[in-house]
């Protein structure tokens, strides 16, 4: 139909080198994410949103991890359990923005 | 008939409840040799392999007490449980007569006591979300839900639809599944399939109908169906790409490609290439409310929803249980289920003794064929298979 986008042709971009880790275990800090991912790959940086005080929102992390296959980490580590949580972890998922929908 | 089926099976299994309740605690003492040891705060068994017992109690309840005894975790976690509750406050109030179309919000409704909790909840708390109120029939689930559903839907004068799959989605996935159970325990492998596809199927229905909201009555202890503890809604990046097939497929070690045909495999959550604007938000209530065993039974009784007797997950949850139970006793020694009812237990204070009596009971039975029995025989029959094909022992 006219003005309408069709959803399956645009491409859902897969970012290769970003990884999203959430429910982490209480006090997780840099020097724990860090630990986590290195065995797969170097760690460039850890982008870390936590307040372990006063919560505003569920702590996540992002890692950029200089490795050729990301998903070695994911498969090794996601649904591992650390304190009371297991960890959820995949590759960063980057959403069409709105402007695309304009199409 | 396949009615007079589910209702022997019924029959089956309220005989085993009322054994398991009634008579077992006056004879397990004759047989504690011949089952395992169990801790005595949460009941798992002694014969979970991470799981050791010092003066009669596991491992996993000792890190609990040290944990709560942790004043500055704890405050830590009643804060964000805090936090998260007036979210979730938010977010229900704000879609209130909100939706695109007819519909608020899809509640996945099992007809079991969380569910029904959940809807009576909702209904008081949020008069203005318009919820259309969605229940399986696979062919296997309880007859006594199935029922509850439509008694409880009337009852609330909701709209309610009873969605039936065909009948070869189901038989394959279990089928399949129970044949390759192996090690893993039948939790990770067959419930983990089937739990997630139900889910799934709740997600293409409000997607199809754009209904911006998909709630389900999980526990926040069943991280197997959440796949995990801490968020009351699924993060919007798992919603929109194939995440949680993939995760399903990583956990249980089944391929969705090695079991379905083409067809079939759509079913299974995929939110790439889907319009964000009508991917729906999946929504656990229970994760912010976190309401105890008291609580829940409180609210049935008030509102008349459910009678206790008929209120037990061996009443109201798959008949396949009976099936993936005795090849977990058989395979690996323990009901894969009970890791996640002893953090029940230990999370929610759901009743010990009910437990033990209903675990120890399992396990007897499966390894003498007797209680059991009848009720495998039967679920095997419905499915076309044999003992021997699911590595059991008529």
């Amino acid at each position: 139909m006219a003005g309408e986008v069709d959803f399956s042709e645009i491409a859902w971009e897969l970012d290769m080198s970003t990884i999203f880790i959430s429910s982490l275990p209480f006090r997780a800090d840099e020097a724990f994410i860090r630990n986590l991912f290195s065995p797969y790959g170097r760690v460039v940086s850890v982008d870390l949103h936590a307040d372990w005080v006063n919560p505003t929102h569920e702590p996540y992390a992002y890692v950029d991890l200089e490795t050729s296959d990301p998903k070695l980490a994911v498969d090794a580590l996601d649904g591992q359990k650390f304190g009371q949580n297991h960890i959820r972890v995949h590759q960063r998922v980057i959403l069409p923005t709105s402007a695309v929908k304009t199409v | 008939m396949a009615t007079d089926i589910d209702q022997q099976i019924l029959n089956d299994l309220r005989q085993f409840d009322f054994v398991a309740q009634n008579i077992w605690p006056k004879l397990r003492g004759l047989f504690k040799h011949s089952i395992a040891a169990r801790c005595s705060q949460c009941v798992i068994s002694s014969r979970v392999p991470y799981v050791t017992l010092t003066d009669g109690v596991c491992n996993l309840c000792h890190e609990h007490n040290k944990l709560r005894a942790n004043d500055e975790e704890t405050l830590w976690q009643k804060k964000y449980v805090e936090h998260q509750r007036k979210e979730l406050d938010q977010l229900l109030k704000s879609h209130q007569g909100k939706g695109r179309n007819r519909y608020d919000a899809l509640v996945l409704f099992s007809g079991g006591k969380d569910s029904v909790y959940m809807l009576s909840r909702l209904r008081k708390e949020y008069p203005g979300l318009r919820v259309l109120l969605m229940t399986w029939d696979n062919g296997f689930y309880s007859k006594l839900s199935l029922d509850r559903c439509k008694e409880v839907a009337a009852k609330m004068d909701l709209d309610h639809i009873v969605y039936k799959p065909r009948s070869s989605v189901y038989k394959t996935l279990y089928c399949y599944t129970l044949k390759n159970v192996e090690m893993k325990g039948s939790y990770q492998t067959v419930d983990r399939l089937d739990g997630t596809l139900n889910q799934m199927l709740g997600f293409y229905f409000a997607y199809d109908m754009n209904i911006p909201l998909v709630l389900a009555g999980v526990d926040f202890a069943q991280e197997l169906i959440m796949q995990f503890h801490s968020y009351y809604v699924m993060p919007f990046e798992d919603m929109c790409s194939r995440t949680l097939t993939d995760r399903m497929e990583r956990r249980s070690g089944f391929r969705i490609a090695d079991i379905f045909t083409d067809e079939d495999q759509k079913l299974f959550w995929d939110g790439t290439g889907k319009d964000p604007d009508r991917v729906p938000q999946y929504v656990l209530p229970f994760v912010a409310w976190r309401p105890d065993k008291a609580a829940i039974l409180g609210e049935l009784e008030r509102e008349s929803l459910m009678p206790e007797r008929d209120s037990s997950p061996i009443l109201t949850n798959n008949q396949v249980l009976s099936i993936m139970t005795a090849i977990d006793i058989k395979t690996i020694g323990y009901c894969s289920f009970e890791p996640e009812f002893a953090e029940m237990i230990r999370f929610r204070e759901n009743d010990p003794v009910y437990w033990r009596n209903a675990f120890e009971m399992a396990e007897f039975g499966a390894r003498n064929k007797v209680f059991l029995q009848r009720t495998v025989t039967k679920v095997l029959g419905k499915l076309g298979l044999t003992f021997q094909e699911v590595g059991l022992e008529a």
